[in-house]
């Protein structure tokens, strides 16, 4: 009797389980699919969700065209640079607010938690103002600092609550020994936060990479990022299709990537920024 | 704790600040200081190419009085709303489905997070690829199980379900996971000591993981609040705000003032109403959590 309950049971699961992987698979499997057949056969009646004809033409002319490849260069540099600001100078914030106690301790911390909420256009208007007045519009520069701003807080919050866990044994011993403060840090509390570490440049390097509002507002030609490009789809004429999905799957795969190999931290990483305090 | 360490401690009275300063100037520089500047900018006559000039409060009184904000307000609402719930009823029904045993379960919850990790705009170029009224899937699937008997162009004829169709699949791992979590902080020997007592699993659920589960989903409820309140990418590549201002969120109307008429000193003013918008939820949230961990405290 239990047994076949059990059976009943894992059927139903798995019938649900098949619902849930048709919904989160299904469109990014047909935007894959579109992506590798040339444009006649993405308007040929009947539909076909398998493509007749495999072609990766539309990924060569991405990777050829220059605007293009410029704009995935300008992503990676502001991806990187910004994961890295933000994990140097996150990790030094979150370890002042894990192992010391100072004036204004509480209302610094609850002022870096409201920046994450502000609206984005509350900071982008005057942002734009001023870059604009000072020539910073169109640079790498404006976004990497606008970029390492937004992740702060979160990078901040997650590596604060990683430190505040770890014992301060180790610490106090190095220090014992000759250590300063900032030796203690870096030679033994960031090697043992690898894990918190991992989450805030993850967390970090796919927002930059995803952020479409600022790289559209900030941003003209040469400092353009992959979101801005390949959200410019109206072509002179028509709409080359394949080339618009197969452009979108080069944007959708760092992110996925990183997303999945890192998915056990980024798990706790994103429930633990929410459920603890 | 030796005298050396406690001297030591004293000495650092500077350490923390000096570790705060780069993160603080930053934050300062491209957060607190626009901040001012749009308190600024939002009481000037501030448009491209034209003087700057003080106008007081004016840009309020145009807020208070423009019908498209309203029409606007209604818009957000209807988009807020209509995201939330939905994406916390699949969150609960996809929780509750990952939190069975079953073999294959951590795959599953990988493939899962997948729509997460996905670009706002790369979701709205592929949203826009299904929703297509010729060449999309989703109108072949529904004509072919017979749904439908002919083509709907989606994002004209139903603009605001779409955007939230669209919208939901993306945002729907994280509160899966915030409730998820919830789930599996809960201890199971309530769940057994009500079997014992005769409990059905509807029983259970009721009386146990939903009271219990209250704190939790609250806070994705808000989070998903403030989120949907943002959303920018994908009504600028799915809608536009269109047609005719059907899907213009107030988070859009922004950019739409600022960056299109360029009128910079309206749009800070919309900017704000929306900042003292997810203000107050953020407050409502900080309580929550407050709470929350008082729960877990105890």
């Amino acid at each position: 009797m239990r047994r076949v309950r059990r059976a009943v049971k894992l059927t139903v699961i798995y019938a649900a389980v098949a619902v849930v992987l048709v919904w989160a698979l299904f469109p990014i499997l047909w935007i894959a699919s579109s992506s590798i057949r040339p444009q006649y056969e993405i308007v040929a009646t009947p539909l076909r969700y398998l493509p007749q004809t495999i072609t990766f033409q539309s990924y060569r002319s991405a990777f050829t065209d220059p605007a293009f490849m410029r704009s995935l260069r300008n992503t990676v540099a502001v991806a990187s640079l910004t994961t890295l600001l933000a994990l140097a100078t996150g990790a030094l914030a979150a370890y002042a607010f894990a192992r010391f106690d100072f004036a204004l301790k509480r209302p610094l911390f609850l002022g870096v938690f409201l920046i994450r909420m502000i609206p984005a256009f509350t900071l982008a208007i005057p942002l734009f103002v001023t870059m604009r007045t000072y020539g910073l519009i169109d640079t790498i520069a404006a976004l990497v600092l606008t970029h390492t701003t937004l992740v702060l807080p979160v990078s901040i919050l997650i590596m604060r609550t990683f430190f505040e866990n770890l014992p301060t044994a180790y610490e106090e011993a190095a220090m014992m020994d000759g250590a300063t403060r900032l030796q203690a840090m870096t030679r033994i509390v960031l090697p043992l936060s690898t894990p918190a570490l991992m989450v805030a440049a993850v967390l970090s390097m796919i927002s930059s990479w995803n952020d479409y509002l600022f790289a559209l507002l900030f941003t003209l030609s040469k400092a353009r990022t992959i979101m801005v490009a390949i959200a410019d789809v109206e072509g002179a004429f028509y709409v080359d299709y394949p080339l618009i999905v197969a452009r979108g799957m080069i944007a959708l795969i760092p992110p996925v990537i990183a997303a999945l190999a890192f998915q056990r931290y980024l798990v706790r990483g994103l429930t633990g920024g929410a459920l603890t305090q | 704790m030796g005298i050396g360490y406690t001297r030591r401690r004293l000495q650092a009275r500077a350490t923390p600040f000096l570790l705060l300063l780069p993160a603080l100037a930053l934050l300062t520089a491209v957060a607190g200081y626009p901040l001012v500047g749009a308190a600024r900018i939002s009481l000037l006559q501030l448009r491209i190419n034209t003087p700057e000039k003080f106008v007081g409060l004016e840009n309020y009184r145009r807020l208070l009085s423009d019908p498209q904000m309203l029409q606007s307000l209604g818009v957000t609402t209807v988009f807020v709303l209509g995201s939330v719930t939905a994406a916390i009823f699949l969150a609960y029904l996809l929780a509750l489905l990952l939190y069975q045993d079953f073999p294959g379960r951590r795959i599953v919850r990988t493939i899962v997070l997948i729509p997460w990790a996905l670009a706002p705009v790369v979701n709205g170029i592929m949203w826009k690829s299904m929703y297509a009224p010729n060449f999309g899937p989703l109108n072949d699937v529904l004509n072919r199980i017979g749904v439908l008997s002919q083509s709907v162009n989606w994002l004209i004829d139903y603009p605001m379900a779409s955007l939230i169709l669209a919208y939901v699949w993306k945002v729907l791992p994280f509160p899966t996971l915030i409730i998820l979590a919830g789930l599996e902080g809960i201890p199971h020997e309530l769940y057994e000591a009500a079997e014992v007592d005769g409990a059905g699993s509807l029983t259970r659920f009721r009386r146990i993981t939903l009271p219990l589960q209250r704190t939790v989903t609250l806070l994705a409820v808000i989070l998903m609040l403030v989120d949907a309140l943002h959303a920018f990418a994908v009504v600028d590549i799915l809608t536009r705000g269109g047609p005719a201002d059907r899907t213009m969120v107030l988070n859009y109307a922004i950019f739409r003032t600022a960056f299109r008429y360029l009128d910079f000193g309206y749009g800070a003013a919309m900017a704000f109403a929306l900042t003292a918008l997810v203000l107050v939820l953020t407050f409502v949230y900080l309580r929550a959590q407050s709470e929350a961990a008082l729960a877990t405290a105890r």
